[in-house]
């Protein structure tokens, strides 16, 4: 007959035994868990970065895009301010810039001396029509044969992220396109 | 020895729905586009149109001597991308179009559009007469 072990508590009936164990915080399920875990983590990390990156090129072109439109806007339906700006000596004197005549018709004493702008105050032209952060070019083609009439500004060199607004408009008697290209600078 | 079989398990579980919704969120993105930018495009090439059509004194012209040759000339030589349809409505009838114009080759399969109404003024004695102009402009879609 056996005879009880006086000397184990309640509560601890195995302690010697767990005793002898240890390590158990390093298990293996512990070491997957950790592995997953940096895994995740990793993954996230990585995504949340491409996600931002996606959202920050979809805003730039949004910005572009509506900064094309709003310019190419104020390039046809307006004449400018002053009106006569064409005349004005220099871009201090010309708070906005506009080549319309009348609504969708091309003043071409206005868009000579836009081109005439292009050697020297490129810049200023920019700032003017509020695309100081890109670049841009405007051109004017006869609607009929896609011939250049007109153009301002440059296309820069290598593959720039562009925007264009293509308007359609009347020119010297001609139905003309009035394309407007902004560029990533 | 299989202790700790459920901790992996939920990591793997873990794994599993963190997948899902990463591939999830990943589709949703993709779709995220600058949408406006074409309605607005379109809205913009059909005022266009229409004002350019009555600067040039071709709408008159066509309404008053009820012949579309220069109205189906111009839809032709806008942008290859962009298909339109012009209806010219008298002021007595605003149901049927007196002259109706669409881009020869294009096909009314869009499913989106801008349409534009401008009024216009043609001579005529002994009281001038008013028109509507509306004209319809889509992207062509790829047969």
């Amino acid at each position: 007959m056996k005879t009880p072990d006086h000397n184990a508590s309640w509560g601890k009936p195995h302690l010697p035994k767990l005793l002898g164990k240890r390590g158990q915080i390093f298990s293996t399920d512990l070491i997957v868990s950790s592995i997953v875990f940096l895994f995740i983590l990793t993954l996230s990390l990585i995504y949340s970065t491409e996600v931002s990156n996606r959202i920050y090129l979809l805003e730039a072109d949004n910005a572009r895009n509506l900064a094309a439109f709003s310019a190419a806007n104020s390039l046809l339906l307006s004449s400018g301010s002053p009106a006569n700006w064409e005349n004005m000596p220099d871009l201090n004197y010309v708070s906005s810039i506009g080549l319309a005549k009348a609504g969708n018709e091309i003043h071409p004493a206005k868009l000579r001396k836009l081109m005439d702008l292009n050697a020297g105050n490129y810049n200023g032209v920019r700032e003017l029509l509020g695309l100081a952060k890109y670049n841009l070019r405007i051109s004017v083609l006869a609607l009929q044969s896609r011939e250049s009439l007109a153009e301002f500004g440059f296309q820069p060199a290598g593959g720039k992220s562009a925007s264009a607004a293509n308007r359609i408009a009347f020119y010297n008697g001609k139905e003309v396109i009035m394309r407007l290209e902004v560029f990533e600078k | 020895m299989r202790n700790g079989f459920v901790i992996s398990f939920d990591a793997l579980a873990a794994l599993l729905i963190f997948l899902v919704l990463l591939a999830t969120a990943t589709a949703y993105l993709a779709k995220a586009e600058f949408k406006a930018g074409s309605s607005l495009s379109l809205k913009e090439t059909a005022m266009d149109c229409l004002a350019v059509l009555e600067e040039s004194g071709k709408l008159e012209k066509a309404v008053s001597s009820d012949r579309s040759n220069e109205l189906r000339g111009f839809l032709n030589t806008l942008p290859y991308s962009i298909c339109a349809d012009l209806r010219v409505y008298s002021q007595n009838d605003l149901n049927t179009p007196a002259l109706l114009v669409l881009r020869p080759g294009c096909r009314q399969n869009f499913r989106e559009s801008a349409t534009i109404q401008r009024s216009i003024v043609v001579e005529s004695a002994p009281n001038p007469l008013f028109y509507i102009a509306e004209l319809r402009a889509w992207y062509r879609v790829a047969e």
